[in-house]
């Protein structure tokens, strides 16, 4: 049976000096494979938990914040733990009430589930896709992806 | 320093391969050869990169090198473990290779690489600690911690 997304849940980074919480169920959850999201957690892609920013608090010490232009055009700002790094939540002017947060920062991560893996088209060979997704080459205004199929080992 | 990031995708059959961070302010080379790659599904891995796994590059120290900014690049050594560590970038966040407290080897975050290297990883490590959540990581061996030839 799939697990329910809880309506309250915490995280942190891997040192514990940056706490957040959340007191609504999650939007959405997506997997973002654009090259900015690989950069920041240094991975394949950013599993991410999108939810409201005004059920979104944080406590402990304050994060970083970076902002970058990315493909999209948008300026996206990224929160990370300046003790140790961890790359935590991020959010995009295009839609600023809404926070995506990393799902590996989730304290209880197991009930993540993405339905969607997005800008698919800078997906890498080294890492997998999940199977049962809905796939986008860039964002979900963008067509579905049917110019990329995943191939049957899972890579794109 | 460029501000637009390229989207390569293909195999680089390179012997030298660089990365950066997200703000591209350190930058650094990596040589073959290459000692390994893995996707590591730990528990620390996982709050270090907020991904259901890390997917490091492994090389020896003299085929790294830093090629600027060095000085943004920040240490941390997790206190509660035996050798965990991230290098990350001060004025971004992004991670970064970080040596091991042995300084027997450098981990590459495969992420922060320009390119695509012409290696696959190879193995899933700590594959017990895995998030239910994460793929699948069919076709490759899968270990409860290290592979038994790590170290």
């Amino acid at each position: 049976m799939e697990p329910v997304a809880p309506s309250y849940f915490a995280g942190g980074c891997a040192c514990g000096a940056v706490r957040y919480e959340c007191t609504s169920t999650p939007l959405a959850m997506v997997n973002c494979h654009c090259r900015d999201c690989q950069r920041a957690g240094g991975t394949g892609y950013s599993p991410t938990v999108v939810v409201a920013r005004v059920d979104f608090r944080l406590s402990g010490e304050q994060p970083k914040y970076h902002e970058l232009i990315s493909v999209s055009g948008n300026t996206a700002s990224r929160a990370f733990c300046g003790r140790c790094g961890s790359p935590l939540f991020a959010s995009s002017s295009a839609r600023t009430d809404f926070v995506g947060v990393r799902a590996g920062s989730l304290d209880d991560p197991s009930w993540f589930r993405s339905t969607v893996d997005v800008w698919i088209a800078s997906a890498q060979p080294w890492d997998f896709l999940h199977p049962d997704t809905k796939k986008f080459a860039q964002d979900r205004t963008q067509a579905r992806d049917a110019d990329h199929p995943v191939a049957a080992d899972g890579h794109a | 320093m460029r501000g637009v990031r390229r989207h390569r995708r293909r195999f680089v059959n390179a012997d030298i391969l660089r990365g950066s961070c997200l703000c591209t302010g350190v930058q650094y080379e990596v040589r073959k050869p290459y000692l390994r790659f893995a996707h590591c599904y730990c528990g620390r891995c996982r709050k270090a990169t907020g991904s259901s796994h890390a997917t490091n590059l492994y090389v020896e120290p003299n085929q790294f090198s830093w090629v600027f900014g060095e000085e943004l690049a920040k240490r941390f050594d997790l206190p509660s473990a035996q050798s965990f560590a991230t290098t990350y970038c001060t004025a971004c966040g992004g991670p970064l290779p970080h040596f091991t407290r042995s300084r027997r080897e450098v981990v590459i975050p495969a992420g922060t690489l320009d390119a695509v290297p012409d290696m696959l990883p190879q193995a899933n490590i700590f594959w017990g600690s895995r998030a239910p959540w994460s793929c699948s990581g069919e076709g490759l061996p899968c270990h409860a911690a290290y592979t038994p030839n790590w170290r």
